[in-house]
């Protein structure tokens, strides 16, 4: 499993895209800093990723007053510790940006 | 091949000096004898277009430096199809050496690459 | 584990070296080591010492420090990255007719090829970039 880890809104410049591009089916994707806007973007092409493909880091969730709406869709949201977690269980991790 | 190092690069040229801090990580990958994959994503494609003219914004070209990949051992140039058809862009109007992947042989590229920087 | 981070995001004008320093603190609050951290295209700015936040924000230069202080944590800069924005050390300084500086120990100034040798050395290498 690659995790790759998204810092982007979907819509906003390329990386987006490019990270859904490059996963391939085993892959899981993160989603810190402005990337966790993408809970808002019912549209997103991310959410059809299956469960336990697709997580979002809690602390970036909350600053942005999204706490409550990762639930709302596929998205686990994980502590930092967790995120250490994933980069370890991932043979690799892959950042865009 | 699990000491493969794959750069992506995702800058056109003039941004900055975006497009050149990331190839400078491909020479030094190369230059320390690792074998180096480069795949062009998106808006890194610009950086293949042939007929370059140097310096046009009062910056350092990296034309140059594309052309010269073939002298480090760095002989193909890897991008996704989809990309180039996104921009208009045909292998024919690309620098030599360049290989148009679809969708699945990209993320191939990551699954067999030791390491990954992108950039 | 052992672990790296490589962070290409300025302070104060990204998210990279907050989230980058989070990071760190939770990995080494579990079983793991963090080796070093590189630093590369903007966030050489993280190196500067002169950097001076109001006293209610995070001074993210001293963050560094703090990480080295108390886990050895070695802070690599790449060197062409940081003299072409104005990061300089004192020797590099004087070789080029500099009589100021902005970037001292802990800090070192290193090539790329530094970045290589971490990549071999660590077992994960994480990028936070923008």
């Amino acid at each position: 499993m690659i995790l790759h880890i998204l810092n982007c809104p979907p819509g906003d410049g390329q990386a987006s895209a490019q990270a859904l591009a490059a996963m391939a089916a085993e892959d899981a994707l993160l989603l810190i800093e402005d990337g966790v806007y993408a809970v808002l973007d019912a549209g997103w092409e991310g959410h059809r990723l299956d469960v336990g493909r697709l997580y979002a880091l809690e602390d970036d969730l909350a600053a942005r007053g999204l706490g409550s709406r990762a639930h709302e869709r596929n998205i686990e949201t994980v502590s930092m510790e967790a995120f250490v977690a994933l980069t370890a269980r991932a043979r690799q991790t892959v950042s865009w940006y | 091949m699990d000491d493969t190092l794959l750069v992506v690069i995702r800058s056109a040229p003039y941004q900055g000096v975006r497009l050149r801090e990331s190839l400078d990580a491909l020479l030094v990958g190369a230059a320390f004898g690792k074998p180096v994959v480069p795949l062009f994503m998106g808006q890194g494609l610009f950086a293949l277009l042939p007929g370059q003219t140097p310096g046009a914004p009062g910056q350092k070209a990296t034309l140059p430096i594309i052309d010269m990949l073939e002298m480090y051992d760095i002989d193909t140039l890897y991008l996704p199809a989809a990309d180039a058809t996104a921009r208009g862009l045909t292998e024919g109007d690309l620098v030599a050496n360049t290989q148009l992947l679809d969708a699945d042989a990209v993320q191939a590229l990551f699954h067999e690459a030791g390491q990954v920087l992108t950039f | 584990m052992k672990y790296a981070l490589l962070v290409m995001g300025a302070p104060y004008s990204s998210q990279a070296p907050h989230s980058a320093l989070r990071f760190a603190r939770a990995l080494l609050d579990g079983e793991h080591t963090l080796d070093s951290v590189f630093f590369y295209r903007d966030g050489v700015h993280n190196a500067s010492f002169l950097m001076t936040p109001p006293q209610d924000e995070a001074n993210l230069h001293r963050l560094w420090c703090e990480l080295n202080r108390e886990h050895g944590v070695k802070l690599d800069v790449c060197i062409a990255a940081a003299l072409r924005r104005g990061l300089i050390n004192a020797e590099e300084a004087a070789r080029h007719g500099h009589g100021e500086y902005s970037v001292a120990s802990p800090f070192a100034l290193t090539g790329l090829g530094q970045l290589l040798d971490i990549q071999q050395r660590c077992d994960r290498v994480i990028t936070f970039a923008a």
